[in-house]
């Protein structure tokens, strides 16, 4: 998504799945990272590091990202961002969605994992409507 | 035969327009505080539903 740098805006909500051992303490910590502004960088380090996200491991993306690694820890222990991630799984709901990733650009729904080339022609399209 | 060609040309016509209606459906989500990437006057707007395991 490079290539639209300064085009799109990425909105990302928290859906766990509940059966994942470490989906959920995925989602607390990359809300502890946002809360120190490192949002975008744990997102896309979580992304890449998946499956490996056990405490210890998100402890050490966090030191990766020079985060303060006490207040990381704490708000996971604390589940500081529960209620965030409670919204969003609610909203899900609400939607009924089911499936990760599933993805909405400019409100047009897009479930699961495509090729770079099916999100690019939404957008392209997206984009000639606009001018 | 008429009848025929006629009801093919009805399924047709209902097949293309519902498929039209399909594609423009859009869907108004809240992003309230949720953590956003990138400008905010952005043409395009993603909201992303993820799980990182």
């Amino acid at each position: 998504m490079k290539d639209y740098k300064g085009k799109i805006r990425l909105v990302v909500k928290q859906t766990p799945y509940k059966y994942r051992d470490y989906a959920y303490i995925s989602s607390l910590a990359v809300l502890a990272a946002h809360e120190q502004g490192k949002f975008a960088e744990m997102h896309e380090l979580l992304l890449k590091k998946s499956p490996k996200l056990d405490k210890d491991s998100l402890i050490s993306y966090a030191k990766e990202l020079d985060l303060d690694v006490a207040k990381f820890k704490d708000s996971l222990e604390t589940k500081k961002f529960s209620s965030q991630i409670e919204k969003d799984l609610q909203l899900a709901k609400e939607l009924d969605l089911y499936n990760t990733p599933t993805i909405f650009i400019n409100g047009i729904k897009v479930i699961g994992n495509r090729d770079y080339m099916y999100y690019k022609k939404i957008i392209d399209k997206e984009l000639r409507h606009e001018k | 035969m008429f009848r025929f060609k006629f009801l093919a040309v009805l399924c047709l016509i209902i097949m293309m327009t519902s498929s039209a209606f399909a594609a423009e459906k859009r869907v108004n989500i809240p992003i309230g505080d949720s953590p956003v990437i990138g400008p905010n006057n952005a043409p395009i707007t993603m909201i992303k539903f993820v799980d990182y395991q």
